[in-house]
Formats: C-alpha cells, sequence, structure tokens
C-alpha cells in the first residue's frame, strides 16, 4: 500500500486516521475512517449505526399511542417536526380529518422548532471551527423558541406534541407571552449575528469554496433542506407539496448557488429570517381563527385500517419521510422513516478527499447532522 | 513612595545580608551566597509563575463567561475565585495513565520539561527598577532563544503519546513555532535599532527618557503580539490543540498532573510573552505614581487580558493558512518595517 | 419533464404488461422485478431525479417482501411510489445505484435490516449493524434473544 502510493508522487507515508467515534466535532457518535496523507484527506469511509436504537423495531412492537414519543428522539433537536410525518402516515391509514386549527398549531411549534433547530445549527458550526463563543448568542434565542414550546405543552425538547388528529393543547398567554419576547428578540439576533460573523476574515477563508456541491451531485445523492438549497435546487416541500395547511401562505423560499460550506451557513441564516416571517404569520392566522376544536374525533383504540402510507415534510435538517403499513392491528406492520441526516451525509465520501483535516470538521458541520436521525 | 518601589529589591538585599552573616556564623566562604541567592531568585520565580497561571486560569474563565454572556465560574471562594485552585488540586489527585504502547521516560519528560523555557525567560525580565534575576547583556536574544525552546516538549509529547492526532499537533507545533520565530525576530530587531541595546532594562530607560516604542513601532508591535499568539498556540492559532480537529491534539492522551503541567506552562509562555511586549513596547516598568513592578503587572494584565479576548473571538485558523500568513504577509512587512526604521535612524 | 398524468401514460405505452397502476391510489405502480430499473431510468430522464426512499415491508403470511421506492420531482413536487414485491425465499432485486447514487446507503439500509440482496451494488455491507451481527432484525420471523450478547468482534 505505501510503496503503491509513493509511486503515486506522494511524500510521505499514508496512514489511516479514525475520526470519531469519539471526537469534539463529529456531533455525537459519527465515525470516518479518513486516509490521510500528511494533513490532507485522500479518502474518506463514513461509519454509522453508533446511536442505532433499533427504533423502527421498536415501534412495530408498540401500539400506536405508546410509538408516537419515540420519534421525537430521532432529530432531538426539533422533536415536533419528527412527530408530524408519522402522524400524518398514520392519518391517512385512519382517514382523519385535522382541523383547521389543529394544523395551523402544528406549523407554528414547527416552525418555532424549527427556528430552534437552525439555531443550534449556525451556532454549532461557528464552534466547531474554533470560536466557541459563537455558540452562546444562537443558544440564547433557542431557549426563547424553547420556552414557547415550554408553555404551550410543558416540555422542551422531546414534546410529543402533535397527536394522532390533532395536537395536545391551544395556545395560553403563557405562550403569548413566551412568543412575544422570541418575537422582539430575534431580529436583534439575526442583525448582530451577522455583524458578528458574516465578513470575519478567518470565517471566511475556513468555509468558501471548501465541501463544494454541484446542483447535479446534490440530487444525486439525494440531498435535501438547506444543503440541497445552498447548492442551487429550488426544492421545499412546503411550497412544493403541501401539506398541513402551507399552501394558504406563501413560502418563500432563499435559494444560493454555490453550494459550499459558506453557501450552506448563509443558506441557514437566510432562512432563519423567513422561518421568523412564517412563525408571524401562521401566529396571526391562529389568532383570527376561531377558537374550536383542536382534535379530530379519534377512536380510542386505534386500529388503522390496512395498507401502506407515506408521508412526507420539510424538516429543518431536510425531507423528512415516514412509511407506516398497517395490518389492521394494535400496533403496526412496518414502520420507516426516511431520515435526513441519513441521506445528507451519503455525500461525503464523495466531497471530501482532497480537503485537509480542518476542512473534514467545517463540512460536517456545516451539513447540521444530527447522529440520533443517523442512526435511528 | 521609594520604599514600595524597592520593596522587592529590599527583601533582596535583606535575604542577601541573612545570608551573609549566617556564613560568617558558621564559618564558610561567603562567596556561597551568591548560589543560594540564585537559587532564592528561581524560587521566587516558579512561584510567580504559578501565582500568574492560576490567576490567569481564572481570568480567563471569567472574561470568557463575560464575552459569552454566562456568569463563569462562580461556586468556589468568593465569586467563585479559587475555581483554579480546586481544579489544580482535582488534576493532582487524578490517576496519572500513561499509554501502553507510549514512549513512557519521553512521556513524563515533556510534560516536565515544558515548564522549565518559561522560567528562563521570566528570568531575564525586569519586573521593576533592579528586578531582573538575570540582567544580561543581550536580554532580548536570550529571552527569544529560550523562548523557543517551548515548542520543543510539545513535539516531545506529541511523539512520545502514540497517538495519530498527538502527532499531528507536534508537527503543526514545529510548523508554527518556526515560521512565527522570523517576523518575531525581525520585529523585536527593529525595536533593538530604535534602542540601540540589547539590554532589556536598559530599553526600559530609554523609553522613560524619550517615549514609549509602541508609539515609534506600532507595526512591530502589532507584528510581535501575532506572532507571541501564535508561539503560545493560543487562539486562533491553537491548532496543536485544535480541539474540535484534532481533539486536544498534543496532549489527547496526557490526564491528571502531566495535563496540570502543560496547561500551567501554557499561561506562563503567555505571560512571559506579555511581560517582553511590556517591556519592549509599553515601557515595562516605568510610569507615574504607581511603584514600577505594580505597573509591569498592569501593562502585563492588559495585554493578557486582549490575548483572552482574541481566543474567545476568533475561529481557528487552518494550518496552511497560518503558514502563508506567517511567510507571505508577516516577514515581507517586519522586513520592510527594518528598512524603513533603518532608513530613517540614519538620516537623523 | 412528466407530471403525475404523463408518467401514467408513459408507463401504458412503455411499460403496459410489467407496470400495473394501483387502484384507488395516487400515482403508485406495482412493478414487476426486471422492469425496475429501466422503469427507473425512464422515471429520471422524465424528471424524477429524486430518490427519496427505499424501504421494505415483510409480509410474511404472504410469502414476500415488499419494496417501495419513492421517486420525486424536483420541479413539480410529485412523488412516485414503485412496489416491487420480492419472494422471501430468493430475495434478490437490481440494484438501481447506477440510476441514483443515493439508492447506495438506502440499500445498503435495506439490505441490513433484511437481508434483501441488491445485484450491482457497489458494496453490499452492513451499515447501520455491525459486520458479523446475525441474522435479519427486521424480517418477521427474526427471533429476539434478550440473552445473547452480539458483540463485536473480540479484540485480542
Amino acid at each position: 500500500m505505501n510503496t503503491e502510493t509513493n509511486k503515486q508522487g506522494r511524500y510521505s507515508e499514508v496512514y489511516q486516521l479514525n475520526f470519531g467515534p469519539q471526537h469534539p466535532s463529529t456531533h455525537g457518535v459519527l465515525h470516518m475512517l479518513v486516509e490521510m496523507d500528511g494533513e490532507t484527506c485522500i479518502g474518506v469511509d463514513t461509519k454509522i449505526g453508533y446511536l442505532h436504537r433499533g427504533m423502527e423495531k421498536l415501534l412495530e412492537s408498540r401500539t400506536y399511542l405508546q410509538g408516537l414519543p419515540y420519534t421525537d428522539r430521532l432529530d432531538y433537536l426539533a422533536g415536533v417536526n419528527n412527530n408530524l410525518p408519522y402522524v400524518l402516515a398514520v392519518e391517512k391509514l385512519l382517514g382523519v380529518e385535522v382541523p383547521a386549527r389543529a394544523s395551523l398549531l402544528r406549523m407554528l411549534t414547527c416552525e418555532i422548532m424549527r427556528l430552534a433547530s437552525y439555531m443550534v445549527g449556525v451556532g454549532i458550526y461557528i464552534m466547531d471551527l474554533g470560536a466557541v463563543s459563537g455558540v452562546f448568542y444562537p443558544f440564547q434565542e433557542r431557549e426563547y423558541a424553547l420556552d414557547c414550546m415550554s408553555a404551550l405543552c410543558g416540555a422542551r425538547m422531546t414534546q410529543s406534541y402533535i397527536r394522532y388528529g390533532g395536537v395536545q393543547a391551544d395556545i395560553n398567554e403563557e405562550f403569548d407571552v413566551a412568543y412575544q419576547k422570541l418575537v422582539a428578540e430575534t431580529p436583534r439576533f439575526i442583525e448582530m449575528y451577522h455583524k458578528l460573523v458574516d465578513e470575519n476574515e478567518i470565517f471566511l477563508r475556513r468555509t468558501k469554496g471548501i465541501g463544494v456541491i454541484s446542483a447535479e451531485d446534490a440530487m444525486d445523492y439525494a440531498l435535501t433542506g438547506p444543503n440541497l438549497r445552498a447548492s442551487g435546487v429550488d426544492y421545499d416541500l412546503r411550497r412544493d407539496a403541501p401539506y398541513c395547511l402551507y399552501d394558504r401562505f406563501k413560502i418563500e423560499v432563499p435559494v444560493l448557488t454555490a453550494g459550499d460550506c459558506y453557501a450552506r451557513y448563509v443558506q441557514r441564516m437566510l432562512e432563519v429570517e423567513k422561518i421568523f416571517q412564517l412563525i408571524k404569520e401562521i401566529y396571526a392566522a391562529l389568532k383570527e381563527e376561531p377558537a374550536g376544536e383542536i382534535m379530530a374525533k379519534i377512536p380510542k383504540v386505534l386500529k388503522p385500517a390496512a395498507g401502506e402510507a407515506y408521508a412526507q415534510t420539510e424538516n429543518p435538517k431536510g425531507i423528512m419521510g415516514c412509511l407506516v403499513a398497517s395490518e389492521g392491528k394494535l400496533n403496526p406492520l412496518r414502520v420507516h422513516f426516511r431520515r435526513p441526516s441519513f441521506d445528507n451525509i451519503a455525500i461525503f465520501e464523495k466531497i471530501m478527499p482532497g480537503h485537509k483535516v480542518a476542512d473534514l470538521v467545517s463540512i460536517i458541520a456545516s451539513f447540521d447532522i444530527v447522529l440520533g436521525e443517523i442512526d435511528g | 513612595m521609594e520604599f514600595i518601589n524597592n520593596i522587592f529589591v529590599n527583601i533582596a538585599g535583606l535575604v542577601r545580608w541573612v545570608f551573609n552573616w549566617l556564613l560568617g556564623w558558621l564559618g564558610l566562604p561567603l562567596g556561597l551566597t551568591d548560589v543560594l541567592m540564585t537559587a532564592v531568585y528561581w524560587v521566587a520565580i516558579v512561584v510567580v509563575c504559578v501565582l500568574c497561571a492560576l490567576f490567569y486560569v481564572i481570568w480567563e474563565r471569567k472574561l470568557a463567561g463575560y464575552i459569552q454572556r454566562r456568569p463563569g465560574p462562580n461556586r468556589l471562594g468568593p465569586n467563585g475565585w479559587l475555581q483554579t485552585i480546586g481544579d489544580a488540586i482535582k488534576l493532582v489527585m487524578k490517576e496519572d495513565i500513561v499509554p501502553d504502547k507510549a514512549d513512557k521516560p519521553v512521556h513524563l519528560l515533556a510534560a516536565l520539561l515544558a515548564f522549565v523555557p518559561p522560567m528562563l525567560a521570566l528570568a531575564a525580565i525586569p519586573f521593576g527598577e533592579g528586578m531582573a534575576a538575570l540582567d544580561l547583556k543581550l536580554g532580548v536574544v536570550y529571552v527569544l532563544a529560550v523562548t523557543t525552546l517551548a515548542s520543543l516538549p510539545v513535539l516531545l509529547a506529541g511523539y512520545a503519546s502514540n497517538n495519530k492526532y498527538s502527532l499531528i499537533g507536534g508537527m503543526r507545533v514545529v510548523n508554527q513555532a518556526i515560521s512565527y520565530e522570523v517576523p518575531q525576530a525581525f520585529a523585536l530587531l527593529s525595536v533593538i535599532m530604535v534602542a540601540g541595546t540589547f539590554n532589556l532594562t536598559e530599553i526600559v530607560h530609554f523609553q522613560q527618557q524619550h517615549l514609549w516604542l509602541v508609539f515609534v513601532q506600532p507595526l512591530a508591535f502589532v507584528v510581535y503580539i501575532i506572532s507571541a499568539v501564535a508561539e503560545c498556540n493560543r487562539a486562533p492559532f491553537d491548532l496543536p490543540e485544535g480541539e474540535s480537529e484534532l481533539t486536544a491534539g498534543v496532549f489527547t492522551e496526557y490526564s491528571g498532573m502531566r495535563y496540570a503541567l502543560f496547561y500551567l506552562a501554557e499561561y506562563c509562555n503567555m505571560f512571559v510573552a506579555a511581560g517582553l511586549a511590556t517591556t519592549l513596547f509599553l515601557g515595562g516598568f516605568s510610569g507615574p505614581f504607581l511603584p514600577g513592578w505594580l505597573w509591569f503587572i498592569l501593562k502585563t494584565f492588559v495585554i493578557m487580558s486582549v490575548f483572552i479576548w482574541v481566543r474567545w473571538t476568533l475561529p481557528r485558523i487552518r494550518a496552511d493558512y497560518v503558514l502563508s500568513f506567517c511567510w507571505k504577509i508577516l516577514v515581507p512587512l517586519t522586513l520592510l518595517n527594518m528598512l524603513v526604521t533603518g532608513v530613517v535612524l540614519y538620516l537623523i | 419533464m412528466l407530471n403525475k398524468q404523463e408518467v401514467a401514460a408513459m408507463v401504458q405505452q412503455k411499460f403496459r404488461l410489467m407496470v400495473e397502476p394501483l387502484p384507488d391510489t395516487d400515482c403508485e405502480y406495482k412493478v414487476d422485478l426486471m422492469t425496475l430499473v429501466p422503469l427507473c431510468r425512464e422515471l429520471k430522464a422524465g424528471g424524477y431525479a429524486f430518490l427519496a426512499d427505499i424501504t421494505a415491508v415483510d409480509y410474511l403470511e404472504q410469502g414476500y417482501f415488499r419494496l417501495l421506492y419513492q421517486v420525486c420531482n424536483y420541479q413539480n413536487g410529485d412523488t412516485i411510489t414503485l412496489k416491487v414485491d420480492v419472494s422471501r425465499e430468493e430475495p434478490v432485486v437490481e440494484s438501481v445505484c447506477p440510476v441514483w447514487a443515493a439508492a447506495n446507503w438506502l440499500e445498503r439500509e435495506v439490505y441490513d435490516m433484511f437481508g434483501i440482496v441488491f445485484k450491482n451494488h457497489p458494496r453490499l455491507e452492513r451499515i447501520l449493524l455491525w459486520e458479523g451481527f446475525e441474522g435479519w432484525p427486521l424480517r418477521k420471523d427474526y427471533v429476539h434473544q434478550p440473552n445473547k450478547y452480539q458483540g463485536r468482534r473480540q479484540l485480542d
């Protein structure tokens, strides 16, 4: 091996570096076996599964109601968003019509948690580049979003707020107070964070032109979410295949074309602004909506009709899909999740070779991955 | 006033007098006094080193807390100011783990050696009028030579740990230290050209008589500060440690006491760099009203705080940019600065 | 670029006997094992560049695995579901990796959980579980052995 590569004009012995699973910047337990020539990476083998909890197997052996809280633990930074595809798929089998107010509440909480998740995404990115202070400001902002959720349903991270047929609780005064705080703080934060990060020379050097993904590659590897849109593909399920009541609203989707780490960061920051706008619109619509039911009439014991149903939603990390196959029994025959981070990181093996070891960190962090979701 | 200003000099005089008296009483040759005094100086330097390190560790954490909108350590002692001592005790009590296949003697030696260069360097820095343990004629050259050694124990640590991350970190240390030595030396040379002496105390005297050299050589000051940060392996040049890339870089396989030694040595190195910057650019111990040593400590404190501020603000630079920044920007700048300085001095 | 109706027409025209539209569904097709890859190529050429998902369902009683492919169109957001039934005795399917690179990991996951073999897959290995794991955990006849520890290979 060594003599072979030396013939290829390398200066040093090629060695293998275990990047992870215990490593501060692999966001948990991602493991990459990196072939290194000095400090340059020449080959990557991504190994996952260290956090595999057998989610799909677990759901098969639980009733539908027991199974729902498990879904929060997939992308644990945005619990509500994971409930949604599962609930939508089951509702398809049940044939339940969800009240409009419940749909709006679902959208509102999803957008709030999307904001919170993006905050973690940009914050951790700066931290992984070495500016540890950068993480504390978005986390403060995320705190306001989590306070909203806490006021609404009593849980902060794994809420299981979306239920079959509706949602758990309606908005209350406590939520309004927390919401006003969120609305007051977010624009200030966005402005400050742009000032803090965007034009930092070191940051630009570390991100521009690093980990470039062309639009063709992004589509071929089925990237979704901000990572896809940063590569110039204009695709957002909320607008292109609306679920819930997203078709009532005008969804603006920013699209960048560079496809490098910097574009992925800027994409998230641009989307934060749009999400914030959308939150305000949904909240206004919710206030106009007459008070009413937030739960459809569903049977006490859920036994969806036999069949297969598939639902997709736009999650903070990308498109989350959920397949539920039922045989008309108390528990599902099969549940499968399309976990966006899982599909997103398959491209690592293609884009990483040729980069320095420091850039690997930059690329991993720019994808905003969550290991709970990758390993399922 | 004069008494407070010279308090440490007077204490040293007193100790020397006591030694002389003791040796005379015991009937031993008086030449031993110098030997004993050297020992006292070393002990004093070690104490200063450790105290500074302990203080700056907690100060850094407090300042970082302020920058990051969080309280920082606030439990142990008044407002958490005793936190470092608690941490130090914890680290000393911890099991000392040495990897099975590490080069054990070198692994240990690296941790011990880490402390030596900053202490050697501190010996030559004048803390006040007549307060340099070694008042060398070639003080600047001596300090530069000794601080360069600081990268050696880190390289040894990286090599001895038998860990790939450590090895990469060790290689980065050498890369960085050798490269930034050059602009640092050039920056200091232009100062020396202005002051006309290598002796640190005399450079301070020169500044007392004329002007702080930071106003004469602002570019050299900036370059020196940048190189000093790089020499001390501090963020944004903390590539050898590079937490998010190399786990803990060279220190990956160190734990307990040995890790604490490296940690303290890092702060001592910073203190030396800040002390040298104070002496050469900010007028050293000169200043009105307050005693000289207090001025020195205050100025060093300001520079240290700048180091900390920079660390908690900037992202880490990539390894290859670190080198290209040094060779393509800093070195030409300092050379140009030297040329201009020389021409101006010739004309005056 | 094809929308759902055009896809239906295309299927009628080119794959009349092999691909059967499922009644009462929104663009779901039951696809014959042999026609899967040609149909996928046709769909990709028609603008369905986004392979969202590949997964399987084990119908133990009926005696087959059902593979589900979700194929989406970036332009109009249409999703087409392809359902392929494979016998449990000889679970071998042609890989769609040459069509969509994204199929690589998705097929590995299906192989990992169900033991369905994908022909011409560049690297068919377990992905979530470790090499040396015995059995295919999401098959309905997988026997859970709580008292048996399936560790990684022992370090010597």
